[in-house]
């Protein structure tokens, strides 16, 4: 099991800012502050999905199997929303890849996919 | 489900492609049977000596090696250098592969293609999508870039359409050709459905594929 991490990434003043946390809690409690701090606009984080962090040096197979494993991971996400999940951990795996490794680990039942509007969406959990 | 594909999937896809008459690098494959440490050495080494590893100028530069594991695990199994050039350095690193994985593990010893460009390609309902960097695929197998050209070929239409283009000091760069491209849709025809597999084009411009992976039906 790899240790994951929150962060979240938004515009701060002129600039960004990026904050990590151990724990969904600690990053919800981090952002609240912000708010009250009058820094940030609590739209930016009602909006805010929070991906996991990951290491950048997971193959495919364990890049997904992290991410899905994760909170994030048990709402059903389609190919692209992972894409941009691990695009956000800087790990850019092409589509052919990325496609392959999904119908291989659903496949396998290492990770669940329902078809919704048409389009396969894939979820972690047992 | 064949017992080899169940069991070993890199072996397994070689065969396949070889089944659909894709060329495919020179490989064999070295397995381990019940035995001390110092009998293992001796066997690799013997069937190393057996070995011609390659020097045809501008196809094949040295060899790679690619673990397979039973099933589940054959994902686990990690690379070997991707250009062994003498018979000592490969003996070293098949029985470091064997310490690693012990003696489930079979060594595919497979000729590493002087490769022009390398990619994926899949095949999903009625297209087909390539990927494709210059030169070896591993930044692009590993996730390391963003930096890629990607081609859709509708199998309906007949048609290519770049998507994604490789850029280099901010230039946008070709990597495949339209002779390239038509030299696909001949493998293609070959190729089933829901199908994944990786290749090459080496120096001297022929394409070689070295991985396939039969996928579930995407439409269902």
């Amino acid at each position: 099991m790899f240790s994951l991490k929150y962060s979240w990434k938004g515009k701060w003043k002129d600039g960004e800012l990026s904050i990590e946390a151990e724990t969904m809690k600690e990053l919800e409690e981090a952002l609240r502050e912000l708010v009250e701090s009058g820094g940030l606009n609590p739209s930016q984080t009602n909006k805010l999905e929070v991906v996991p962090s990951l290491p950048r040096t997971l193959g495919c197979t364990d890049a997904v199997k992290s991410l899905l494993e994760n909170e994030w991971g048990k709402t059903p996400r389609s190919l692209n929303e992972i894409r941009v999940a691990l695009e956000s951990n800087d790990i850019c795996f092409p589509r052919t890849v990325l496609a392959s490794t999904l119908s291989i680990l659903a496949n396998k039942n290492t990770i669940h996919r329902i078809k919704k509007e048409g389009k396969w969406k894939y979820f972690g959990g047992s | 489900m064949t017992y080899l594909e169940e069991k070993y999937q890199k072996i397994w896809g070689l065969k396949k492609l070889e089944e659909l008459n894709l060329p495919v690098p020179k490989y064999r494959i070295v397995e381990f049977y019940k035995a001390d440490r110092a009998e293992i050495e001796n066997r690799v080494n013997e069937q190393i000596s057996k070995f011609e590893l390659p020097d045809k100028k501008g196809l094949a530069v040295g060899v790679t090696l690619r673990v397979s594991l039973p099933g589940k695990l054959d994902k686990s199994g990690k690379h070997g250098s991707l250009h062994i050039m003498t018979k000592q350095k490969l003996v070293e690193e098949i029985l470091e592969k064997y310490d690693e994985y012990g003696i489930r593990c079979k060594i595919i010893v497979q000729d590493t293609i002087d490769a022009n460009s390398s990619g994926t390609l899949l095949i999903e309902r009625n297209h087909c999508i390539i990927e494709t960097v210059p030169g070896d695929a591993p930044a692009l197998l590993e996730g390391k870039t963003n930096n890629y050209e990607s081609w859709r070929y509708s199998l309906k239409t007949n048609l290519w359409k770049r998507e994604w283009h490789f850029t280099a000091n901010g230039n946008i760069c070709s990597i495949l050709t339209f002779s390239d491209l038509k030299r696909f849709e001949r493998f293609l025809i070959r190729i089933p459905n829901n199908s994944y597999l990786e290749w090459s084009i080496s120096k001297s411009n022929d394409i070689f594929f070295y991985e396939f992976m039969k996928l579930s039906d995407f439409s269902k």
